[in-house]
């Protein structure tokens, strides 16, 4: 999937611009209880902070939580960029 | 570590089934032995359980600022206010139903410690993702005390807990507590302690057939309750539930609800983290504060800049610090020895052995040997520990692996597998152990294949006195630079042979800390007394062996025995290959032999080594003794791990990678 230009669509957690709250919308059958038990969970509001080098993880904050996730898992998780005005008030 | 404590971490392992085995519960229900009641401390990986289990014992127990560093249970008897319990350190965990293959799931350990109460400790800045947890706990319907830990660090980013209101929820104590200070722990205890009273006089029959107040929905609630009703009569499709439980259930260690709360964890589970937001909205306060500065520098770690920079530094740094520490400690140490208690010694056993040979020997064992351990052993070990604890708990590791993770897919691994390696350059042992936290029995072997490659504390003394004072420090640099190819061929080698496929990264980064002097003191210290004291019986029988043979001439058919491989093929005089051999009961006799051997060649001073063997032939010998079979320790864990097949597999290995790389090394430098 490609980058989309507006930070509104539903994208993939992995094409998510860093910066970026969104709400996660769904997650893949595959990844889903790993992701659970880290509270990686439909419903959940997160952002990118940043990319670890080569192709490495994304560092994605949870509330203040940072979690490293490889490429391919942060694939399997949808989300959906949050109105700047509504992830304030999230968390 | 040693064999000693390999035998006895074996021990402490999971033993859920083992005590599943030994049957009916006491009398008196879930209690010790001695009566008292247990105490379970459970909670998510890194927030602080064994630092909590610490100050509550009073003892040093295993502390580190990164997630997975306890992976066996370990118990202490605490006595609080005249009342005795006895005190289970867990691994962590993210849900009761956790579980890695091969190992029995964390409900099954937590059971077979049979707990009368447990701490829940949770993270009083990020209650969203630890009350879950406590939330799991409960339902098993074992008298629970949350222990709202880290609140100095939830206080430092703005974070209050309205505790009375999260109690009044949760029907349960809540604790605010600081582990690293003890502030809050003895009262949680004490609470657990009351709780745990009640519960093992309490009355059986007063079994919950209910959840405690459920925050649950009610459909989901009828559910549960309505799998007790078939648990407690005995009519269950067993293929859904696990034997242990069953057995728990009919022991009387678990009410027919809170297996059924095992059983029915996935419908649960969404369930727990809902309430979980719901109850941390309502009890968090939050003020705006300025990010405290570790929060800011944790991102630094991990971006390419200046993370990978960093990284470079990071490790030239340790090295470099170890190696110069270590050469100023063994030199003070060994020109001390040398000039005072080698001479007393030498009179007194000469003085009192009537026997020449015998005399000698015991010389060797205890001038030789004993120098050797105090001008090798001690410093670098020691130095190296110290290091290796800073790095722990300033939590820089876990960032480490963030960086290191393409590296590591490429051998199989997640980047996770980085902790446990890393951990391993303090002692093979325990790193093995420590990748129980990893997915599936391919990545735990792939991984302990590494660590056996990877240098120990031990082995990194042996190549930097062979090669700091002899080759150089540039040398000594190099030397790790080529073990560090090896063992990445290897490993490539290790993943293309070995099927199966690796699961991708998720890991939590635990916040930078300071290091705390006393802590890292008690860690490096921990770990290096028993290193002295399980290393040097070893070194001084080995030493007296060693010392007889030569005395007596035997040395000289084993040398020409082994020979052909030795000097043929890496190049070494003979007698090296000998304490290669012996260096199997411990990594660094293969130096401390070597220099007990030198001295008796050519008399005391440690520059005699260089007459000895030439920096080609250190360099070699290094390198093969930095790869080569595990030391005997490492051989029991690995074999109790994976059973006697792996082990000896993973340890032929080494060994054909080591003499392999030695033999290459050897042409290289040109000494075969
Ligand atoms: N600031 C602060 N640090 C703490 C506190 N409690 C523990 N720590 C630190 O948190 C880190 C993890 O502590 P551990 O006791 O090893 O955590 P654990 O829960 O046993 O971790 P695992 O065994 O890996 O599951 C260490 O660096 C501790 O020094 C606390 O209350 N405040
Ligand atoms: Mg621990």
């Amino acid at each position: 999937m490609r980058k989309s230009e507006s930070p509104t669509q539903e994208c993939a957690l992995a094409d998510l611009p860093a910066g970026v709250p969104a709400r996660v919308v769904a997650i893949d059958e595959e990844r889903l209880l790993v992701l659970a038990a880290h509270g990686i969970r439909p419903g959940v509001v997160v952002s990118v902070e940043d990319d670890a080098p080569f192709g490495g993880p994304r560092i994605i904050r949870l509330g203040p939580a940072r979690l490293a996730i490889a490429r391919v898992v942060a694939a399997a998780i949808r989300v959906r960029p949050e109105p700047a005005a509504d992830a304030a008030r999230t968390r | 570590m040693s064999a000693v404590e390999a035998g006895e971490l074996a021990c402490h392992r999971p033993a859920a089934t083992e005590t599943e085995a030994s049957g009916e519960a006491p009398a008196a229900g879930a209690v010790d032995g001695d009566g008292s009641p247990v105490i379970a401390v459970v909670g998510r990986p890194n927030v602080g359980k064994s630092t909590f289990f610490a100050r509550a014992s009073g003892r040093y127990a295993e502390v580190a600022n990164v997630p997975g560093t306890t992976v066996s249970i370990a118990r202490r008897h605490v006595r609080l206010g005249g009342r005795a319990a006895v005190l289970i350190d867990l691994p962590g965990a993210f849900t009761l139903t956790d579980r890695s293959d091969g190992l029995p799931a964390f409900w099954q350990l937590l059971l077979a410690a049979r707990p009368d109460a447990i701490v829940v400790v949770v993270d009083a800045g990020d209650l969203r993702r630890h009350l879950p947890l406590a939330l799991a706990c409960r339902d098993l319907g074992v008298p629970i005390v949350v222990a709202a830990n880290l609140a100095d660090e939830a206080g430092a980013r703005g974070i209050e807990v309205d505790l009375g209101r999260l109690s009044q929820l949760l029907a349960a104590p809540v604790h605010r507590t600081i582990g690293r200070q003890g502030v809050g722990v003895l009262a949680a205890v004490g609470d657990a302690i009351r709780l745990a009273g009640v519960r093992s006089s309490g009355d059986r029959a007063a079994v919950r057939r209910a959840l405690p107040v459920p925050p649950y929905p009610a459909d989901v609630v009828r559910r549960v309750s309505a799998l007790a009703g078939r648990l407690a009569g005995g009519d269950v499709p067993t293929d859904h539930v696990p034997p242990e439980l069953l057995s728990a259930v009919a022991a009387g260690r678990l009410s027919p609800v809170g297996a059924a709360t095992i059983v029915a964890a996935e419908d649960l589970e969404p369930e727990r983290w809902a309430v979980a937001e719901r109850w941390a909205a309502q009890v968090e306060r939050r003020h705006a504060v300025r990010p405290p500065l570790a929060d800011r520098l944790a991102r630094h770690v991990t971006a390419p800049w200046p993370g990978l920079p960093l990284f470079a530094l990071v490790t030239l740094a340790s090295l470099g610090a170890t190696m110069a520490l270590g050469t100023f400690l063994s030199n003070v140490l060994g020109s001390a020895w040398s000039a005072a208690v080698s001479p007393v010694l030498t009179a007194v056993v000469t003085a009192l052995v009537p026997i020449p040979a015998l005399a000698a020997a015991t010389l060797w064992a205890l001038d030789s040997g004993l120098l050797a351990m105090v001008s090798v052993g001690i410093p670098f070990v020691l130095s190296f520990y110290l290091l290796l604890a800073v790095l722990e708990d300033s939590g820089y590791l876990a960032g480490a692996a963030v960086l290191a993770d393409r590296i590591f897919n490429a051998l199989g691994l997640p980047g996770r597998a980085a902790i446990p390696l890393l951990a391993a350059t303090g002692c093979n042992v325990p790193a093995i152990y420590g990748t129980r936290v990893l997915d599936s029995r391919r990545e735990r072997l792939l991984a302990s294949f590494l660590i056996t490659l990877t240098p120990c504390s031990a082995r990194s003394a042996v190549v930097i006195a062979a090669l700091a004072p002899f080759a150089g420090p540039l040398a000594a640099f190099a030397a790790f630079g080529v073990v560090g190819l090896i063992a990445l061929s290897a490993g490539l080698a290790a993943n293309a042979l070995v099927p199966g496929h690796q699961s991708p990264l998720v890991l939590e980064l635990p916040p930078l800390r300071r290091p705390i002097a006393r802590q890292v003191g008690a860690k490096a210290w921990f770990r290096f007394s028993s290193f002295v004291t399980t290393a040097t019986p070893v070194m001084l029988a080995g030493s007296f062996v060693l010392g007889g043979l030569y005395e007596t001439g035997a040395i000289g058919p084993i040398g020409d025995a082994i020979a052909p491989l030795v000097r043929g093929l890496l190049g070494l005089p003979p007698v090296a290959g000998i304490a290669l051999a012996l260096a199997f009961l411990r990594k660094e006799l293969a130096l401390q032999l070597l220099l007990v051997l030198a001295v008796a060649e050519y008399g005391a001073g440690a520059s005699s080594l260089a007459a000895f063997m030439t920096s080609g032939q250190l360099f070699v010998y290094a390198i093969v003794t930095a790869v080569s079979v595990p030391c005997v320790a490492t051989l029991a864990t690995l074999a109790g791990e994976f059973g006697w097949r792996s082990a000896l597999t993973v340890s032929g290995a080494t060994l054909g990678v080591a003499l392999a790389a030695g033999g290459i090394v050897a042409r290289l430098v040109g000494i075969a």
